[in-house]
């Protein structure tokens, strides 16, 4: 179809068939987009709830387990669900590493209301992540696991390793999650001291609103949902395209509010402050030593990602004290490497081969 | 008795089955002309729109060329308008990346949260003052009740992890303390005569 086609040409003729084709299909799939009423069902992989805490879960994924050392996935807290890291079946991360054989436990940081309010960054690295580590070791009958932490779930699962020298972690993955605050892009800007002011914020609103954290992400990349639009007009006349759609629209509009405390913490101590990196940090009265981290450790980066620059994100492969390190970059924004086309091709297998070599 | 749901799912059955038979039939026609060698040469829509694109750079047109289009210009105008989308962003990002756009967002969520505070205030007040007029519950009591379970969630937890680390101790005590002597206690019998002394 690249080919310029004389007039008349075969090739253009059925070209077009096919583009009315598509045209016609676009039109009565956006209709029944429009039209349908029933929410796409993601996060259908098999689970059982191991612990709780709080607003807290811990799930276990069933499974053939192929490898002993149990992987505990720490995704981000607040902004949104982690159903985004089991979308669909066959786009799922969870499913991905479930069927290669890693006993996979995943930690739901839950959806905050009013009663978390006093929550802080402190509570959950050195209260609630260490009890989970322990039960996820109980439960798998295991005496250490590979901790995975993507987005914010990272510098958490960092300052709870940091913090506890003696928790038996076998690897240490870091998928897109910021940990040197120097240069965080966008919202390092815009959460400056001398311009926001969090303080008032938290003590005005009790928390940070996911109307707010919304607002934010748009505000990111203005452009998005043209972007988005404009993809999907394009791509409205395929069926399997569509249902990603779906799925990711229903992951992409739910929200989920900071805890008001610890929003205050994570933006003076991390975006203001910068006192992981700097080692400064102090949690409920213990210093977190990110150099004590001496497992094998694997960060993963994203070129366009501009919730964590890459810079931001490969800091960490210099401030552990591991021997056995890697850092890898990989195209596309920040979602593209838990979710879509490239994380399954590019992200997925790397993180489960490393985690492989390193898990028996 | 109808189901009042399925009328609206009924009607877009309907319209869906249509746009379905329409297309057929479109494409069957095309395909019957192209195969009698009836089809007129495809028509140039971008004509009216070259004279207007042809004004930026070289190879930027998303028309190359001249006569009648292929359908590889819809890819091209994707890509166009990507590209343009593209640009806008990164326009724009620079643009929310200065001191003076931080400077302003922070001045517009301070002006917001003052508002916010005392619109916040008045209309607790008054909340407050209604809902406790008919006798219910109050926000910050629900909400303090539910922190009053979480607090005694984490005692029971608290609870757990101590008895769970006595039932482990007794096996760690015996193999190093040695034992200790039974503490004798009398006790009255229900008629309050003694009991008698263990021999042991």
């Amino acid at each position: 179809m690249s080919e310029q086609s004389t007039p008349g040409d075969g090739t253009a003729r059925s070209g077009w068939e096919t583009e009315i084709e598509r045209t016609i299909r676009r039109v009565r799939n956006i209709g029944e987009l429009v039209a349908e009423s029933n929410e796409p069902v993601v996060a259908q992989s098999p689970r059982q709830e191991v612990y709780r805490k709080h607003k807290a879960r811990l799930y276990r994924y069933d499974g053939p387990v192929r490898y002993g050392t149990p992987v505990l996935f720490v995704p981000n807290l607040g902004i949104s669900r982690p159903t985004v890291f089991d979308l669909l079946p066959r786009a799922s991360f969870i499913e991905y590493m479930v069927e290669r054989g890693f006993p996979f436990y995943l930690l739901d940081w839950g959806v905050f209301g009013p009663e978390d309010d006093h929550l802080t960054f402190a509570d959950c690295a050195t209260r609630i992540l260490p009890r989970m580590g322990r039960k996820l070791l109980a439960h798998a009958e295991a005496d250490s696991c590979s901790v995975v932490g993507y987005c914010m779930g990272a510098p958490l699962a960092v300052s709870f390793l940091g913090t506890h020298p003696d928790f038996p972690v076998r690897n240490l993955v870091n998928l897109a999650g910021p940990i040197d605050f120097a240069n965080a892009g966008l919202f390092g800007c815009w959460l400056d001291a001398r311009y926001f002011d969090v303080d008032k914020l938290v003590d005005t609103l009790g928390q940070m609103p996911a109307e707010m954290v919304q607002l934010g992400f748009k505000l990111l990349r203005p452009t998005m949902d043209l972007s988005t639009g404009l993809n999907l007009w394009w791509n409205a006349w395929n069926d399997r395209y569509l249902e990603s759609y779906k799925a990711l629209r229903k992951w992409s509009s739910e929200y989920v509010p900071f805890p008001g405390e610890f929003f205050r913490q994570w933006v003076r101590d991390f975006y203001q402050e910068n006192r992981l990196a700097r080692g400064t940090l102090r949690l409920n009265g213990r210093p977190v030593d990110v150099n004590g981290i001496t497992c094998p450790l694997l960060v993963v980066g994203a070129r366009e990602d501009n919730i964590a620059p890459p810079a931001t994100v490969q800091a960490l492969v210099d401030l552990v004290g591991s021997r056995d390190k890697e850092y890898m970059e990989l195209p596309g924004g920040h979602i593209s490497l838990i979710a879509g086309r490239s994380a399954s091709r590019d992200c997925w297998p790397h993180v489960a081969s490393w985690l492989a070599a390193r898990s028996q | 008795m109808a189901d009042p749901t399925s009328a609206p799912d009924d009607l877009f059955a309907m319209w869906r089955k249509q746009v379905e038979a329409g297309t057929e039939a479109w494409i069957k026609a095309a395909r019957q002309m192209a195969n009698q060698g009836h089809v007129p040469n495809p028509p140039d829509p971008t004509q009216f729109w070259r004279q207007f694109s042809n004004f930026g750079p070289p190879g930027a047109s998303p028309f190359p060329g001249t006569g009648p289009i292929d359908p590889e210009v819809l890819a091209q105008w994707k890509r166009f308008l990507d590209d343009w989308l593209a640009a806008w962003s990164r326009a724009l990002e620079q643009v929310m990346g200065t001191e003076a756009f931080a400077e302003a967002l922070g001045k517009t969520l301070d002006q917001f949260l003052s508002v916010q505070a005392k619109a916040r205030q008045a209309t607790e007040h008054a909340t407050k003052a209604g809902i406790e007029s008919l006798g219910l519950p109050t926000r910050d009591q629900v909400v303090g009740l539910s922190r009053q379970m979480m607090a005694l969630e984490d005692r029971i937890e608290s609870l757990a992890d101590q008895l769970e680390a006595l039932g482990t101790r007794p096996a760690a005590a015996t193999a190093t303390d040695p034992p200790r002597p039974r503490r004798q206690t009398r006790r009255k019998t229900a008629a309050g005569a003694k009991t008698p002394k263990d021999p042991a």
